[in-house]
């Protein structure tokens, strides 16, 4: 299988006061396609920097991020929003959803934003959302949702356009330890079901432990599960 | 004479120096020959430029409250015939003087007017003697008594006063010339000695009286040389019955101008005109007093001597503080007030009143206002 | 004072535009409101100053109804020396133009110099020529030069006059010749009406103006020790029937209620922009407290209290109020300049001729500027300071707030605004409170309120209406801007409720004044029938003393070109509290020849044909409502012999006052008031003669001789309604800035929207939306606010414009109005607004585009 994913000499700073702070430094990485790969180590290591910029949310300082053999820094922020669209799916800590917007309405935005017929968007959504188990919430708001009702929408929202990559950043973070497995046991469901690659950054080593292939950073350098260019 | 000046003053004060110059088209100049009759003449007499009725007077109360008093009304002529049919046009301005000296108490008060005739708020008649500035009037009664009325806010007068002596037709039969130039002349009268009657009132308190007044009345077109300071004139009642008018033209050079003259009224109402040399006017030395208004040095008490008739005088002033300001209206200053007269006749003690004026003193000399 | 400015002024920095647009708002509803008080001041200062210079110490004045004081009473008032120093005095205008120079109006004041110096004061300028000539003598050779006036040097040096300058002066149709004798100094007297006074003597004066035998007023200087009450009451029992004692102050107040109705409406309007302005701080401290709940519970979880918590937020409002103020205060005398342009064209139009110049700030102004901008502002910020002091320390820790998605529309709300549209309806229908509609606007302003507590229930139903038309047939940007709006509605229904408010004000204005407008150009094209009008070239309306030559008159009369002729003389006379206008006019010629439209009777024509030589008039639709009368009704008019009693024959239509008008036939108003001239001619042509053709044959055969205007028909009904325009103009503009008011509380309400749904947005942009879309969405939710502002407007305002054209003009001028719709005006308003609301949205649509994506917990 190709990779998906290669990130070569990837270095991202800010710059904070006079002096630049390096996110990340020097970081090489190969991520294949239907890999599910967790990012543990410390607050502050570089997790989020590094999912940001394997999401086309981020441009690197140096070194080149290339999904699916496509070059991202080069790319302007209207190119890098069409590669999220088409390409990249996202769960987050806070389940992210727009309040204001029904579960169904959530789900089929992203085909929506993309141009898509409703009426395809429409059935695309209710189908994944009664795979997480949600078809009896087509219509409700967010708010009338349990945390983990919350996340399994988000987790429909981020796989409804059928991406190549979903982005989880702490996914259970916010939920009790029954939910957090419900939706680390859907993701890795979906993962093992759709091929989709699935990238997720945590804390918690029994989430970890539920990926195939873990790599730790420490320091905004990855210390272990580094470049890797075949699958086991 | 004596007035003269400051009615000119007055006309110069309201004109621009261009419209002064004489000689003065469309107003009858006085000529010789117009004989002057009484009462006809008291009236105005509008078609010379300038004209006056002077009253001053010495007056006492029962209680010998003594006072002074001086009303005068000034016609002085601007347009014979203004263009401006507006009833408010100025043909003439009435001006009038008013003063009353409170000689028991020290004091004195004056106020002055300026009107034009308007719709009627001023005015003198000719048909008959009446001349008035608002409610301040001098007129004749149907007895012939001149009326005289004039109240302030501070005092009021009321006087009546009868005829009593002949008048005193100065000059040559009441044509009176002035100074070298030719056409320089005014039609002037005095009565000399006329009985008073009437009331003062002063401190809301009015208080009947008796004494003697003198008159004069003067109208012409054109007086003036232009080269006096100033003048002294004094009227004099003295008790023997004679009367004395005598006056001095003070020149830009310290001297005494040649035109100064006198009339001498005796008992008899016999006339004798005096030429300047023939009488002597003199300040006495230490008598002066400053104005602390103007700033003026007057002398208040004068050596008078007229060696023809007898008489060596001393006036002095009854009241050191009679000097008149107009700068309401025309801005002229000038002394006029009571005085005492004692001294000898034919070295024999003699009384008397009387009133002294007193100009050019004050403010710019008479000659620059002239020019 | 730290923690606040912690808390407060930082916060305030950190948002600069916020804050900045909120204070910007205060300023400029502090600003139109002060403008429109110096603008109101100026027009009366341009008369009250003239008057007091006019009437120095006179603590009473001696006049006469009509055209002044016939001058032979005067000597007969000897009597008033009791009770001080009299001066008689003439006033009029004069004009001057001069090459390179608009025509100027100049005040004379004519007065005995002999005397008025113990009335007022005058400092002449020493002419430099002659140095050191004594000042009082200029006045006395005033005397003898009828051709010498005194000018003031605040006009004369920028226009190159001088001491012995002539210049050419034209009162009425004549032109006369001044020669320039002294110049006042620029101080005292001499600084008012801009130094556009020319000091003549009275007999100089009267000759110039023509009125010989009459001048205007007598004044009286009291005594030291004379009360004005004893005197005035004293005088006023001995003087003859005719004359009248009063004192100066009495007259500008009559100009003064005369102008009350249109001050009053300028004051109402410049209200709305303050109030706009006051809701825009409602909108910011409220926005502030939602966006700081967290905040705010924190605050309280540390143990600061509750009145801590509110004086905080009362604070912010308190901060922009006080800057908003003082910069409103500035702004307001640099906009007084403009509205005074604005206005003083009215005023000397339809009031009084008067030199408008802003008045200076004085403290009142600092103190009005204190008064609106503080205690408003902070009764504003009242209910969501509460609200903030109301927040649970818990709200910290919830991070998430409590605000519904999409409020309910509940039916229980609606008692309220209900209410207040009941109130409206029933206080339009009250009558004046004197002659100010105080109920009407009262009407006005509950059918405002009751509208805009309404607002949020509209929103709701509008945006729950659109929104499954717009999903179907429109982008899903549109569609999510539909959707924010229907969210939002809690938090944008103020700005909305304000927006609406100020465009229904428009609205409504818009439809009284087209009505207007229409209404006034069917009355012009009825009476104005007469086909050549002639007034002097001197005069602007209203200069009642400015006459036509009596040989001016003649020349026209004998004119082959001409068949009749109906000469009319006008003047302000004293009536009631006010100043009303008598006229004197042929009837016979009016009658046969002319067309006034008839209010009353039915038989209105054989009524005024009655009326020829008796003591009866017609009188103005607004004359009638404003003094109760109406046919049959018996008038007592005050004339210089005494009142006269008059009887009402007819009412009919007339907007050219709206003071109110009595108009009698010439031989009546000769024999009250005497032969006196004609302000003006109308001319009807014999048939098939050219008017165009007639009026430069009239203006040859009068020559250089006399200045007289000829206007044709089409001309005047032309200039009636360009008069018309212009005196609405300054009602656009107050309105205008309301509304810019308004969009800035639009902008930025939207852009505290941005900055809360800042996660939202990211989330937006992570799922794939570019920052096209992002602004479409935000300029859509604008455009969803201005569409629904401006259809609340709309109907709002048409219901204003019933009370302001049933109620409001009705009791304030007196005029009878007929609706109609400008339609062609509200389409393209209603567009222009959506679309300024859409550009409103701009800068917030480019913040929500610019977010970055980068969130780092």
């Amino acid at each position: 299988m190709s990779a998906l994913l290669t990130l070569h000499a990837v270095t991202r700073s800010y710059a904070a006061g006079e002096t630049a702070v390096a996110a990340l430094s020097d970081v090489s990485l190969d991520i294949s396609a239907g890999e599910f790969v967790a990012l543990v180590g410390p607050s502050g290591c570089g997790k989020s920097t590094l999912l940001h910029l394997c999401g086309a949310m981020d441009r690197p300082t140096a070194g080149t991020v290339a999904l699916e053999g496509r070059v991202l820094a080069g790319l302007n922020d209207d190119q890098l929003t069409l590669v999220r669209r088409a390409r990249v799916g996202f769960v987050f800590q806070f389940f992210n959803l727009l309040p204001t917007l029904t579960v169904i309405e959530n789900v089929q935005l992203p085909l929506l934003l993309a141009g898509s017929r409703r009426a395809g968007a429409e059935s695309a959504a209710r189908t994944l959302l009664d795979r997480v188990g949600l078809a009896r919430r087509l219509f409700h708001y967010p708010r009338q949702l349990s945390g983990g009702e919350m996340q399994r929408v988000a987790v429909a929202r981020a796989l409804v356009h059928r991406p190549a990559l979903v982005i989880a950043d702490e996914p259970t973070g916010n939920l009790d330890s029954e939910n957090g497995h419900r939706i680390l046991d859907l993701l890795t469901e979906l993962n093992v079901e759709s091929g989709v690659t699935l990238m997720l950054a945590t804390h918690a080593p029994d989430i970890a432990a539920a990926a195939r292939r873990v790599i730790r950073m420490r320091d905004g350098r990855i210390e272990d599960g580094g470049p890797r260019g075949a699958v086991l | 004479m004596r007035q003269a000046g400051i009615a000119a003053t007055m006309v110069l004060a309201a004109m621009l120096a261009a419209s002064a110059q004489s000689p003065s088209p469309g107003w009858k100049a006085a000529v010789v020959g117009r004989t002057i009759k009484l009462p006809a003449d008291h009236a105005s007499h509008p078609e010379y430029k300038l004209e006056w009725w002077y009253y001053t007077g010495n007056v006492e109360a029962a209680d010998a409250h003594r006072f002074g008093y001086q009303l005068t009304f000034f016609r002085v002529g601007l347009d014979p015939a203004p263009a401006n049919r507006s009833a408010w046009a100025v043909r003439d301005l009435f001006m009038t003087h008013v003063a009353l000296t409170d000689v028991s108490g020290r004091r004195y008060h004056f106020t002055d007017r300026m009107n034009r005739a308007g719709p009627g708020w001023a005015g003198a008649t000719v048909d008959r003697y009446r001349v008035w500035n608002d409610d301040w009037e001098a007129t004749i009664d149907s007895q012939g008594r001149h009326r005289l009325s004039a109240s302030t806010a501070e005092f009021g007068i009321d006087l009546s006063l009868a005829e009593d002596r002949p008048v005193v037709l100065h000059g040559e039969r009441g044509f009176s010339s002035k100074g070298s130039a030719a056409g320089n002349a005014s039609l002037y009268y005095s009565l000399t000695r006329m009985p008073t009657r009437g009331a003062i009132t002063i401190d809301g308190r009015k208080l009947a009286v008796t004494g003697l007044s003198w008159m004069d009345h003067e109208f012409g077109t054109s007086f003036l040389e232009a080269q006096q300071v100033g003048w002294d004139w004094f009227s004099i009642q003295l008790e023997d019955g004679r009367d004395l008018m005598l006056f001095q033209l003070r020149r830009t050079d310290g001297s005494i101008d040649p035109h100064s003259s006198g009339t001498l009224v005796d008992a008899g109402s016999g006339l004798h005109t005096l030429n300047a040399g023939t009488f002597h006017l003199q300040p006495r030395a230490g008598r002066t007093w400053r104005s602390p208004v103007s700033g003026a040095r007057y002398p208040v008490s004068w050596q008078v001597s007229v060696p023809s008739a007898g008489l060596d005088l001393i006036v002095t002033a009854a009241v050191d503080d009679q000097e008149l300001h107009t700068e309401g209206s025309t801005g002229v200053t000038y002394w006029e007030g009571a005085i005492d007269v004692t001294g000898q006749s034919h070295s024999r003690p003699v009384q008397g009143r009387g009133y002294l004026e007193m100009t050019g003193y004050a403010g710019p000399s008479m000659g620059t206002v002239l020019r | 004072m730290r923690f606040f400015s912690w808390f407060v002024l930082r916060r305030m920095a950190q948002e600069p535009l916020r804050t900045a647009s909120t204070a910007l708002g205060v300023a400029l509803g502090v600003a139109v409101v002060i403008a429109i008080q110096l603008t109101n001041a100026s027009s009366l200062a341009g008369f009250t100053t003239a008057l007091n210079v006019v009437s120095g110490r006179a603590g009473l004045e001696i006049a006469s109804p009509g055209t002044g004081v016939d001058e032979t009473l005067i000597p007969a008032l000897g009597w008033l020396r009791e009770f001080g120093d009299i001066s008689p005095v003439i006033e009029g205008q004069l004009v001057l133009r001069q090459p390179g120079h608009p025509a100027e109006r100049l005040r004379l004041l004519g007065v005995d110099v002999l005397r008025d110096r113990a009335i007022r004061d005058y400092v002449l300028l020493s002419p430099t020529a002659t140095g050191q000539t004594p000042a009082p003598r200029e006045f006395l050779s005033l005397l003898l030069d009828p051709s010498s006036a005194v000018l003031t040097a605040r006009f004369s040096a920028p226009r190159g006059l001088r001491v012995r300058s002539t210049l050419t002066v034209e009162v009425g149709d004549r032109r006369v010749p001044l020669t320039i004798t002294a110049l006042l100094a620029d101080e005292g007297p001499a600084r008012v009406l801009d130094g556009r006074l020319v000091l003549m003597d009275i007999a100089a004066a009267q000759q110039v103006l023509g009125t010989f035998g009459r001048v205007t007023r007598v004044d009286l200087r009291l005594a030291a020790d004379t009360s004005v009450d004893t005197a005035e009451r004293a005088i006023a029992s001995r003087l003859p029937a005719g004359l009248q004692v009063r004192r100066p102050a009495q007259r500008g107040q009559q100009v003064e209620n005369m102008l009350a109705a249109f001050h009053l409406n300028l004051t109402a309007l410049s209200y709305i922009a303050l109030i706009v302005g006051l809701f825009l701080v409602y909108n910011t401290i409220s926005v502030s407290v939602l966006s700081r709940r967290a905040e705010i519970g924190t605050l309280r979880g540390l143990g600061i209290t509750r009145a801590e918590v509110r004086a905080l937020f009362l604070g912010e409002a308190a901060i922009l109020a006080v800057v908003g103020g003082a910069v409103g205060l500035l702004l307001g005398r640099l906009l007084a300049i403009w509205t005074i342009a604005l206005t003083s064209t009215t005023v000397s139009t339809l009031y009084i001729a008067t030199a408008a110049a802003p008045p200076a700030l004085t403290w009142r102004y600092v103190l009005l500027a204190c008064v609106t901008s503080l205690p408003l502002s902070l009764l504003a910020a009242l209910v969501p300071a509460q609200e903030a002091s109301g927040v649970s320390p818990t709200a910290a820790t919830r991070g998430i707030d409590d605000v519904e998605p999409r409020p309910r529309f509940r039916l229980r709300g609606l008692w309220l605004p209900a209410m207040l549209l009941g109130a409206g309806a029933w206080l339009a229908t009250l009558g004046p409170v004197g002659n100010l509609p105080l109920f009407g606007y009262a009407a006005a302003v509950a059918i405002v309120l009751g509208a805009s507590f309404l607002v949020p229930a509209i929103l709701v139903l509008v945006t729950r209406l659109l929104l499954a038309p717009v999903r179907r047939l429109m982008r899903v940007e549109d569609w999510l801007a539909v959707n924010n709006v229907s969210a939002s509605v809690p938090r944008l229904s103020i700005s909305i409720a304000a927006l609406a408010v100020s465009l229904s004000m428009m609205v409504a204005i818009a439809v009284m004044i087209g009505s207007f407008r229409d209404t006034v150009s069917y009355w012009v094209a009825q009476t104005l029938q007469a086909d050549l009008f002639v007034s002097p070239g001197a005069r602007q309306q209203p200069g009642p003393d400015e006459t036509l030559s009596p040989d001016v008159v003649d020349l026209i009369t004998s004119s082959p070109d001409v068949a009749a002729v109906d000469r009319f003389r006008s003047i302000d006379v004293p009536y009631a509290d006010t100043r009303v206008r008598v006229g004197g006019s042929d009837f016979d010629v009016l009658l046969t020849r002319g067309t006034l439209l008839f209010k009353a009777p039915a038989d209105a024509r054989a009524e005024m044909r009655a009326a020829i030589g008796q003591d009866a008039v017609v009188v103005s639709e607004s004359f009638s409502l404003k003094q109760r009368v109406s046919v049959g009704s018996i008038v007592s008019l005050p004339t210089p012999h005494g009142s006269v009693e008059v009887r009402v024959a007819a009412v009919y239509f007339d907007y050219s006052n709206d003071r109110g008008v009595v108009m009698m036939d010439r031989s009546t108003f000769e024999r009250h008031y005497g032969e006196i001239g004609a302000s003006g001619m109308t001319v009807y042509l014999a048939p098939n003669v050219d008017p165009d053709a007639a009026r430069e044959r009239l203006l040859a055969s009068i020559g250089d001789a006399h200045n007289v205007v000829i206007n044709t028909q089409a001309w005047l009904r032309a200039e009636v309604l360009r008069i018309f325009d212009s005196t609405f103009a300054i009602t656009y503009a107050l309105e205008l800035v309301a509304i810019v008011v308004a969009i800035l509380g639009v902008a930025g309400t939207l852009l505290t929207l941005i900055l809360e749904r800042e996660a939202e947005l990211t989330v937006l942009r992570l799922i794939g939306t570019t920052r096209a879309q992002i602004r479409r969405m935000v300029m859509g939710e604008a455009a969803v606010i201005g569409a629904a502002s401006q259809a609340i407007g709309l109907c709002v305002g048409l219901a204003l414009s019933l009370v302001l054209i049933y109620v409001v003009n009705v009791q304030s001028f007196g005029w009878t109005i007929q609706f109609h719709l400008p339609g062609m005006f509200l389409v393209q308003s209603s567009a222009l607004m959506v679309l300024a609301t859409t550009m409103a949205g701009l800068y917030p649509a480019r913040r929500a585009a610019r977010l970055t994506l980068k969130q780092d917990q």
